[in-house]
Parts: C-alpha cells; sequence; structure tokens
C-alpha cells in the first residue's frame, strides 16, 4: 500500500506547488524519487519512468531553468493523474499499454522534441529577448560597446545550445551565427538590425511551438542568413539533436565572459562551496577511477556538480551553468546506467571539472578561462552524453581536456598580457577581487576565541584600572595602555561581528509557513519583510525562530480574518503581515504586525473573570490594556472557540514569552480593535553581553538587565507600606508593588533596616512587576554573561555571572526567578 | 603553578600499580586526590556567595574569565570552620566524571603538600571507622612512610547528589553498574 501514499504524498505536493516556493518543490522533488522506488519495487516501470522524470522537471523548476512555470505544473498534474490511473489499472491487474505518458511525446511526432523541452526553449527566448534590451537600444555614447557584443555573443551561444537541444536546426542556426556576427567587428547598429530580425524570427517560432510542440519552424529568412557569415563546421542541416555537436573552439576566440551580479557576498559564498564541491568532486573522480561501480563515489560526483549548477544558475552565472549542465547531463546517464562509465568518459568530467575550478577562479578575479577550451569542455561533454560516438568521444576530448589539466598555461597565456594593457577589462577585475573570502571554523573554536577575547578585556581593564599603574608617574607608559586599550577594544568589537547572523534565513521560513498557512485557511495574506538584513547573535536567531514561527501562525490564525469578512468591514480582502526588524539603541526589535481584528478585549477579560485571574468585582474598563494582554501570555490561556491544527490550544504565547525572556528580551503588545495587533520583541544583539545596572546590597554586588528595570527611585518613608507577616508593600505611581530584599533573598542580610535609605527599582519581568530593595546603585556598565560553571548548583533568581572590572565575579540576576523565588518564601 | 602539564606527559608510562596523588591537609588528617584530576592550585581569591546553595558551596570565583564554582572541603566534611591563613589555597579540579566536558571545581584546603607516588601495595580499602570524614567519599588509604593518607574519590566529594542520601545514591549507582 505504500505506493498508494507515496502518489497522495506527490499528488499533494503538486497541488500545493508553487514556482516561488523552493522548499517546497524539493520536498516534492524528494516525493517524486520515493515514488519513483515505491514503483519500481512493485515493478510499475511506467510509473517509475513518468516519476523520475516528473522529478527531473521539478529540479528544473527549483533551478529556475523553467519560466513556464503554469504549464509545467500542468505536466505535473498530468503525471499525478498517469500514476494514479497507471496504479487503479495494475491493481485491477489490465494491460498498461495503453497509457500514455505525458512526457513522451504523440508516437505520431517525428521530430524527437518533447514538449518539455520545447517549453523550455521559449522560456529561454523570452530571457535572452529580456537580457538583449540593452543591446537594442540606442546606443548612449558610454555604452560600453564590448559588453554589448559580448552579452549578445553569450546569450545567442547558448541560445544555440538549447536549440540544438530541442531539435531546434534552424534555431540553432541562427543563433550560434549571430553570436559569431556579435563577436565579430561588425556595426554595433547593424548588429542591432540583425537582432531586431532575429528576434521577429524567434518571436514566430515560440508562437508556433505554443500552438504546437511538433510543428515545423518558419523557414529563415535567406537575405537575414546571408548577411552573416557561413559557420563551416555547424551542421546547419541536421535535424536532430543526437548528432554530435562540433565544436565551435576553432571560430570562437578569446576569453570566456561572465556576467557577475551585484550580490557580491553571495557569490564569495558561492565561491567557497564550488572549491569545496570541487576538492570532493576530484576526490569521487579519483575513487571512481580505481572502482568505477563505485555508486557512492558516482552520487557525490553527481551532487557536486548539481549544486554547483544550482547556485549558479540562481547567480546567473552563465558560463558555469552550462558546463555543469552538461557535465551534469553526462553523469546522469552514467549513473543510471545508460552509459558506462570508461576512462575516456571520467577524462572529459575531470577536465570539466578542471574548466569549472578555473572559471570559478575567474569569478573571483583569477585568471580568465579560454572560450576555446570552454567550448571544447561543452562539447566534448555532451558528445560523452550523446553516448552515440563511444569511439569519437574520447578522441577529441582527451587532448582537448589534458592540456588544460596538466598545464593551464596556455590557456591562461593569451589572456594575460590582455589584463596588463586593457583597462577596460581589467576594471571588472578590481571589483571582482574585493568579493569575500570566507573560511569555514567550527564554532566551538569560535566560542574559545570569543571567550578568550572577552577575558583579555577584563584581563586589560584589570590593569588599567590598577592603582599602582595608575600611579606610574611616566606618560609613555599611559600613553602605550591607551594604544593597547584601543586595540583590544577594536579587537572585541571584531570577535563580537564574529558571532553575527542576518535574520534572512528565519524569516524565509515564516514567508514559508505563511504560504502553507494561506493553502490551509483560505485566507489571504500578503507578507511584507523588513530589515531581514539585520544582524543578531546567532544563538539567539537560533532561538528565536520558534517563538516567531509561533506568533506568525497566530496572527495569520487568530488575527487575520476571512476574506469576505474584511470585505464587509470595509478592508481590502488581503490581509497584511508586516514581519520587521529593525535596531534600536544597542537592541533589535523584531515586530509582527498583522492588519486583522485584533486582541479580543472582552472575550479576554471574560476568560480572565472565569478563571479567577481577575477579581469579578473589577471594573473591566479600569484595568490597562497592558495587564489585559499580559494574561494571554499565561500557560494554558486561549480564547480561540475551536481549536485548529494551526493554533488554538492555549499552548504558545507562555512559551514564547519564557523564550524571549530566556534571550533577556522583552515582548511588548499593541493591539487596536479591527485594526490589527502588533507584537514587538526587544532583544539584545548579543546572548553574551547585556546592558546591566550594577547594584549593591549589603556585602555583594549583582547585576540586573537594564531591559527589565522600569524605574529606580529612593522611596519617600509615606511610599513604603508594611503588612504584618506579608512582607513590605510600596505605593508606586498609584501602583502597589510589592518589596523584595535583595539581601534577605540572597541570604546575605538579615531583611532589616530602614527601606528609605537604599533605593527599589521597579521591575517588570513580563507582566509580574514588583520593587527589589537594593543598598546602592553602583553604576551601569555592559557586561560579559558568563555561565555559572554547571548546572551542578544551580538557583533560582540567578541567571549568570559577570566579572566585573576588578575581576571579581557578581551574579547576574534573573528578575522573573527572582520574583517566583520570593513569592514562594515570602 | 600548573601540575597538569607536567604529570600529563608521563601518564603512559606510570606503572598502573603506582599511581600519583596531590596531597593536602585538612586539620591534623592528611588526603590524596589523583594527581590527573588537578588542574592547578591557587591562593586564595575574592569569591562571590552563590544563592541557595549547600553551605559547603562557597560560591563562585574567576578562574581566568571562566566562572567556576568553589567549595569548601572543611565544611563539606562537617570539620570547624577556621579562618583563612596564607597557606589556605584553592585547588582547581576536573569533576568530569567520564566522557563528559571538562568540570572545573575550585576546592578550599588548609594547605598543600606535595605530589606523592603511591605504589598499589601501600594502598588498602577504606577504614570501617575511626576517622573524621564521611567514609562515603573516601576510595582508600595509602601509607606513605609512617603517615596514612586518606584517598579521595573526587567525583562524589563534589557532587550534589551526594549531600542528601547518600547511601541511596551509592546503591543506585551499584544497581546501575549490575545492571550495566
Amino acid at each position: 500500500m505504500s505506493l498508494q501514499t507515496s502518489i497522495d504524498a506527490v499528488a499533494k505536493g503538486v497541488a500545493l506547488a508553487d514556482g516561488n516556493d523552493l522548499v517546497g518543490l524539493v520536498a516534492l522533488q524528494d516525493a517524486l524519487l520515493a515514488l519513483a522506488e515505491d514503483a519500481a519495487d512493485v515493478h510499475l516501470d511506467v510509473v517509475h519512468d513518468v516519476s523520475a522524470q516528473a522529478a527531473n522537471l521539478v529540479e528544473k523548476l527549483v533551478l529556475r531553468e523553467i519560466e513556464d512555470v503554469s504549464s509545467a505544473l500542468k505536466v505535473l498534474g498530468a503525471a499525478v493523474e498517469f500514476a494514479q490511473t497507471a496504479q487503479r489499472m495494475h491493481d485491477c491487474g489490465e494491460p498498461l499499454e495503453d497509457l500514455h505518458s505525458p512526457f513522451e511525446p504523440d508516437a505520431t511526432s517525428t521530430t524527437g522534441r518533447t514538449a518539455e523541452i520545447v517549453t523550455a526553449w521559449r522560456d529561454h527566448c523570452r530571457a535572452v529577448r529580456v537580457a538583449l534590451l540593452p543591446a537594442l537600444g540606442p546606443l548612449d555614447a558610454g555604452t560600453n560597446q564590448a559588453t554589448i557584443r559580448s552579452l549578445v555573443g553569450t546569450q545567442f551561444r547558448t541560445l544555440a545550445d538549447e536549440s540544438m537541444l530541442a531539435g531546434l536546426a534552424e534555431a540553432t542556426t541562427l543563433a550560434s551565427r549571430l553570436a559569431l556576427v556579435a563577436e565579430s567587428d561588425v556595426a554595433l547598429d547593424d548588429l542591432a538590425d540583425l537582432l531586431t530580425c532575429a528576434l521577429a524570427w524567434i518571436d514566430d517560432a515560440c508562437a508556433v511551438l505554443k500552438e504546437d510542440p511538433q510543428a515545423p519552424l518558419p523557414p529563415l529568412d535567406p537575405a537575414l542568413l546571408a548577411s552573416m557569415p557561413e559557420i563551416p563546421a555547424m551542421p546547419t542541416a541536421a535535424p536532430s539533436s543526437a548528432a554530435p555537436p562540433v565544436p565551435v573552439a576553432p571560430v570562437a576566440s578569446g576569453a570566456v565572459v561572465i556576467d557577475l551580479p551585484s550580490d557580491r557576498a553571495t557569490l564569495g559564498e558561492f565561491v567557497t562551496e564550488a572549491r569545496d564541491h570541487l576538492e570532493t568532486a576530484e576526490r569521487a573522480m579519483l575513487a571512481l577511477d580505481k572502482d568505477p561501480t563505485n555508486r557512492d563515489e558516482m552520487n557525490a560526483l553527481f551532487r557536486a556538480f548539481h549544486t554547483v549548477k544550482g547556485v549558479a544558475g540562481f547567480l546567473n552565472l552563465e558560463p558555469i551553468v552550462t558546463l555543469t549542465h552538461a557535465a551534469e547531463t553526462l553523469l546522469d546517464r552514467v549513473r543510471s546506467g545508460a552509459l558506462p562509465l570508461t576512462p575516456a568518459t571520467l577524462n572529459v568530467v575531470l577536465g570539466a571539472r578542471d574548466m569549472l575550478a578555473q572559471l570559478v577562479d575567474q569569478v573571483v578575479g583569477g585568471r580568465t578561462a579560454s572560450r576555446a577550451a570552454f567550448d571544447a569542455n561543452v562539447s566534448a561533454l555532451r558528445s560523452a552524453a550523446s553516448g552515440q560516438c563511444p569511439t569519437v568521444a574520447p578522441a577529441p576530448a582527451t587532448p582537448s581536456a589534458a592540456p588544460m589539466a596538466d598545464a593551464p598555461a596556455p590557456a591562461a597565456a593569451p589572456t594575460e598580457p590582455a589584463r596588463g594593457s586593457a583597462a577596460p577589462t581589467a576594471n571588472p577585475m578590481a571589483a571582482v577581487a574585493r568579493t569575500e573570502q570566507t573560511v569555514k571554523v567550527t564554532t566551538e573554536r569560535l566560542d574559545s576565541l570569543l571567550d578568550l577575547v572577552g577575558e583579555l578585556v577584563i584581563a586589560q581593564l584589570m590593569v588599567i584600572q590598577d592603582p599602582l599603574v595608575e600611579r606610574i608617574p611616566e606618560q609613555r607608559v599611559h600613553r602605550n595602555i591607551s594604544h593597547m586599550a584601543r586595540i583590544v577594544r577594536e579587537l572585541h568589537a571584531v570577535a563580537m561581528c564574529l558571532r553575527m547572523e542576518t535574520l534572512k534565513s528565519t524569516f524565509q521560513r515564516m514567508a514559508r509557513i505563511v504560504r502553507d498557512l494561506h493553502n490551509k485557511s483560505g485566507k489571504l495574506i500578503d507578507l511584507v519583510v523588513e530589515g531581514e538584513d539585520t544582524e543578531l547573535d546567532r544563538t539567539i536567531v537560533a532561538a528565536i525562530s520558534d517563538p516567531l514561527v509561533h506568533m506568525v501562525r497566530n496572527a495569520c490564525d487568530h488575527g487575520l480574518e476571512m476574506p469576505d469578512e474584511r470585505v464587509a468591514k470595509g478592508k481590502p480582502a488581503n490581509g497584511t503581515l508586516v514581519l520587521r526588524a529593525y535596531h534600536t539603541g544597542g537592541h533589535i526589535c523584531i515586530e509582527i504586525a498583522d492588519d486583522g481584528r485584533g486582541l479580543q478585549r472582552e472575550k479576554i477579560l471574560k476568560k480572565c473573570v472565569e478563571r479567577g485571574l481577575i477579581a469579578p468585582e473589577r471594573k473591566h474598563d479600569e484595568i490597562p490594556d497592558s495587564e489585559v494582554w499580559g494574561y494571554i501570555m499565561l500557560p494554558g490561556f486561549s480564547t480561540a472557540e475551536r481549536i485548529t491544527d494551526i493554533s488554538g490550544r492555549g499552548v504558545g504565547m507562555d512559551i514564547v514569552k519564557r523564550n524571549i525572556e530566556a534571550l533577556h528580551g522583552k515582548l511588548e503588545i499593541a493591539s487596536t480593535p479591527g485594526r490589527g495587533t502588533t507584537f514587538r520583541i526587544e532583544l539584545p544583539l548579543t546572548t553574551a553581553i547585556i546592558d546591566g545596572m550594577v547594584v549593591r546590597a549589603k556585602g555583594e554586588r549583582f547585576v540586573i538587565p537594564t531591559l527589565a528595570i522600569e524605574r529606580t527611585f529612593r522611596p519617600e518613608p509615606g511610599q513604603i507600606k508594611s503588612v504584618l507577616g506579608r512582607g513590605e508593600l510600596a505605593l508606586y505611581r498609584g501602583e502597589t508593588l510589592p518589596v523584595h530584599r535583595l539581601d534577605s533573598l540572597f541570604g546575605i542580610g538579615d531583611g532589616v533596616g530602614d527601606l528609605s535609605e537604599g533605593i527599589l527599582m521597579a521591575v517588570d519581568a513580563g507582566g509580574r512587576r514588583a520593587c527589589l530593595a537594593v543598598d546602592e546603585i553602583l553604576g551601569q556598565q555592559q557586561v560579559v554573561i558568563k555561565s555559572l560553571g554547571e548546572d551542578r548548583w544551580r538557583s533560582r533568581g540567578v541567571s549568570g555571572g559577570a566579572i566585573l572590572g576588578d575581576g571579581r565575579v557578581a551574579l547576574i540576576l534573573d528578575v522573573n526567578g527572582v520574583i517566583c523565588e520570593a513569592r514562594g518564601t515570602d | 603553578m600548573s601540575l597538569s602539564s607536567s604529570t600529563h606527559g608521563n601518564v603512559e608510562l606510570t606503572d598502573t600499580n603506582a599511581q600519583k596523588f596531590l596531597t593536602f591537609c585538612l586539620g591534623e588528617e592528611h588526603y590524596g586526590i589523583p594527581i590527573l584530576r588537578v588542574r592547578e592550585i591557587i591562593g586564595l581569591i575574592p569569591i562571590t556567595t552563590l544563592p541557595q546553595t549547600p553551605s559547603y558551596v562557597r560560591g563562585v570565583m574567576n578562574l581566568r574569565g571562566r566562572i567556576i564554582p568553589v567549595i569548601d572541603l572543611r565544611s563539606r566534611f562537617g570539620l570547624p570552620e577556621i579562618e583563612p591563613t596564607k597557606e589556605t589555597c584553592i585547588i582547581i579540579v576536573d569533576a568530569n566524571d567520564g566522557a563528559g566536558e571538562q568540570s572545573l571545581t575550585g576546592v578550599i584546603v588548609d594547605t598543600v603538600r606535595e605530589v606523592q607516588d603511591i605504589p598499589a601495595s601501600a594502598m588498602s580499602p577504606k577504614p570501617e571507622f575511626g576517622c573524621t570524614v564521611p567514609l562515603d567519599y573516601i576510595e582508600g588509604m595509602g601509607r606513605v612512610r609512617d603517615r596514612v593518607i586518606l584517598l579521595l574519590n573526587v567525583v562524589d566529594v563534589l557532587d550534589k547528589r551526594c549531600v542528601a542520601g547518600l547511601t541511596e545514591h551509592i546503591e543506585d549507582t551499584g544497581a546501575m553498574r549490575a545492571a550495566a
């Protein structure tokens, strides 16, 4: 029955599929692969083939190789139907011959083109058209002619490749000739005319193919062809893609041109990753050389090229995609057993790997790869993949690959002087050279580095603040000390940056969740994300993710109304959910704001009275909003009338709140009925450092997180009320707050003494409020939070320790814990 | 003075029958702890009290930027407190009881004596009675010249669970071992 389950999973995945939801697509691809395996287990070979092909298609969607997403999704839908029918027929014992796979061309088709390939080709044409816009427009004086030429050249060269794959001979001819023309010395105006004609023909062809993928293409205008040079080696008349593509290497000249995206950071990551994958690929190939049957290594090799292709596709690194795609096609055929893994094949792939390494180097400003070598590589891969010329493949491939592997010098030699002389071409290089390089470091090492830096800061403070040092008369010593202090400060700042991570991936996850919820609930939700580049300590980023998920769910499920309800209220049908992160005075704020119905004050109050949280005689109008909203964060509190699978079980906000407080953060709620609710999380930049108030109680010093402190004040004698046997209360802004003496709580004092001689600090631990009595405030400073050894002697009310300037340890108070402890013992 | 570096090197070479112990005093009694447990010895430094901990936990201290707990062995063994002297010092031991991470703890003792080789032949099982220390923390006794050195089980001494219900704990671990 597992086949049925797999089909169901796939059907669900296809129904939910969305071209922009990469995670969902990858899951769908997995589901399809699982289905393929299950089908193979029960010998339903047709289903196996179809689902494998469908998985391939999904992969292309993931890699954004297909722009016509809706028709691809249609094909997927057909595939699911096919699988379902096949399974039913199989169960009934009916023969499956009559089934028609959505991927197979009609029996009547003679061209060998599949709808899928043609669709991809049309998509590619559209992309080419967009990319060529700058070449078509009126030329400004400042336009770099070489850039336009190479742009046109690259675009058409890829189009030629695609056309060949699709078996569109006319298009292949046209595109490859145009590429040659573009790279020759033709005047740009003439080139623009040619392009206009060519694009017009391509549009016609697209239109024809859209009607019927198997239809013959319109004939090429002979005049257009006549204006372009012949390509001696190009088999213009070859009707099939199976013919071995003849390398265009002899005519192609110059270097491979890679259009670099502006996103330097991603580019840097790509390069680091690509180098890793190249290493893996090489290792795998060497292992395969010894044992060609090793499936693990084969898969590793395939994955390496595949991953590089994926990221390169994302970054639009055209040549790299072309090369890796060719390599991947070859490897896939080898992997599936369609081709044997011969040493010659391996040589071709090795050559491709070296070429890829060179291209990756080029991305970060290394020497440019020669176009000829590149083309030779790609065509060697393709002819090897076509498998039609097993005897030919090794012959041209090995010589073209070998010189590159053994001696890259000749390939690089011609470009070397050009780099030195031509300033305009050198320019992009300079920009590229700045691409950030990254190194992988284990978090353990990073943490120990950060610890050491923290210690250095403290040790340095101890030296500077040493009275003996302060008494040294020599200016020189003090100058040197302040120099050292500056360096340490900078070192500390740099070390702190090492821990930082952006919220990007977390917010992406939210986008996914919003989409899922949309599918489940039918609510229309526009997610607006702002400030996803805000950096936070990575431990906080990790810890904040779950609470955010919860709050986003709440906002979608409880906050936003159904479309018809919204329209009835005069609001746009689409609800808006804003996820926003920003810096504010040493903290990070994350806001989750919806424009839904807002918190229902009366409902919450009713529930509170039911649960005995609020005395029934209290007038509801007098209860401040902040208190009401505070109740929703109590464990088990839910006003939802019905429990959905999304939320409403009353488990949640209390955990959210606890998680945020564990990070020394704060959660605030603002809500207007009918207008929406905003949850605002205020977090410290890092868990390693907090802003704290250093206070003294008897002989000990404590650090109280500044975030928790509402106000500090010296109480007037009349402000304190002593309740016999129940402790003390302080009147603060019209409220009565319990007073807890730190010294008696921590067993360092007797708990007597005049409170009005000390200081009271009104603290707020997420709704629980109290006054803490201390003797004196020593100052406010940032402290590095350290754990108190292990949990062996963990005490409530203490969240950690801080080493103060004199090297002694002060305990950092966990205000919530202190209040709990005090209530328990009072 | 760090002892760990000087002794680590020849651990492998040590005759399995002879062990090195760091010996120290509490009052009149001599005690020993396996030298491999000892990370370093430092003088008495300021200690911050930890609330809600047993009385023998003196608090926490700053060991070069790391905060570690400190226990007072005198009060752990129920000996009367004394004023710290010049010789009072803190032995930093690693109480890690197996594959886990390093877990450093400071142990306040009256005075540190020396590093002593005690051959297996000079070791005997723990006494049934007649010493001031709860026997459960003692692994055995070593005789060096005319002295008797009580050899401590560091893990148990530092283990909070051993404060109350000590015997249950021991039975538990015994049962666990038997089960394993």
